[in-house]
């Protein structure tokens, strides 16, 4: 942790109503933008971001100052998104996506939504932290408890399922053909 | 390094997380072979694709409670939201 962050830590832990607020504006918004990728919808977004701080707030005690904050919200956000689903399956919410236009450019970023959203949880979650948060594997075996090499796996398996539905037959074909044993 | 060996390391390659030797072997072989050229063509795509998801600002649920945003606030809006 560098010194700026280590204040944070610091007095978010003792309580302190204007770290709390600094630590919504460094990742509230990365916070909401995961939950809704991970959940499709903008309403259960907002509430694992909710429950997030929510819990991170009840919780600020129990943080170790051995890990990141950023992998500690990640790992409540996961925890909190993973329950939404419990109570409710990921659904795609067009109203997300279909603001006011029909361009070429926004119906490859519905279709690339859509596909997130049909990954398997063991998939999307350690596809996202990587690709939409920018997560380095250690970090996201961090967040998620898992080892780099697993993660790294996922990853590769998530974005091996999507390019096998979002590019032309050619090469999908032959790397399905090699995920399969053939040569 | 063999086609069956660069589709495993395509997405590692684009997430910058394997070495400067695979890397190098990676390259060599994508340039002699234009299906895994094409393959780590398709990998970088999609990164962009995913990095340029980016998220509305959340419409009610935490900014309604204002500048600077005080712990209670949170609480208070997780418990109505609870019993909703």
């Amino acid at each position: 942790l560098n010194s700026t962050e280590q204040s944070l830590v610091e007095r978010f832990r003792r309580g302190d109503d204007e770290a709390f607020d600094e630590l919504y504006k460094l990742l509230g918004k990365r916070i909401y933008r995961f939950a809704l990728r991970m959940t499709g919808s903008k309403e259960d977004a907002e509430d694992v971001a909710v429950q997030t701080f929510a819990e991170a707030y009840r919780s600020r005690q129990r943080f170790s100052e051995n890990s990141a904050l950023t992998t500690w919200m990640y790992r409540i956000a996961v925890h909190m998104a993973h329950r939404q689903f419990r109570r409710r399956k990921p659904t795609i919410s067009l109203t997300v996506e279909i603001a006011d236009t029909t361009s070429e450019r926004h119906m490859a970023r519905i279709e690339l939504v859509e596909l997130v959203l049909f990954l398997p949880e063991s998939l999307r979650t350690p596809f996202l932290l990587v690709k939409l948060e920018g997560l380095t594997y250690v970090e996201a075996a961090e967040v998620l408890g898992k080892r780099p090499g697993t993660v790294q796996a996922q990853v590769h398996e998530a974005g091996k399922r999507i390019r096998a539905r979002l590019t032309p037959p050619g090469p999908k074909a032959a790397e399905l053909k090699l995920a399969e044993g053939q040569p | 390094m063999r086609c069956i060996e660069l589709r495993k390391l395509v997405d590692a390659y684009v997430d910058n997380e394997t070495t400067e030797e695979q890397n190098k072997l990676l390259t060599m072989h994508a340039e002699s072979c234009s299906e895994c050229h094409a393959l780590i063509e398709e990998a970088f795509h999609l990164d962009a694709q995913m990095r340029s998801l980016d998220a509305d600002e959340p419409r009610s649920c935490l900014n309604a409670f204002g500048s600077p945003l005080r712990p209670q606030a949170v609480l208070w809006e997780h418990a109505r939201r609870s019993h909703l």
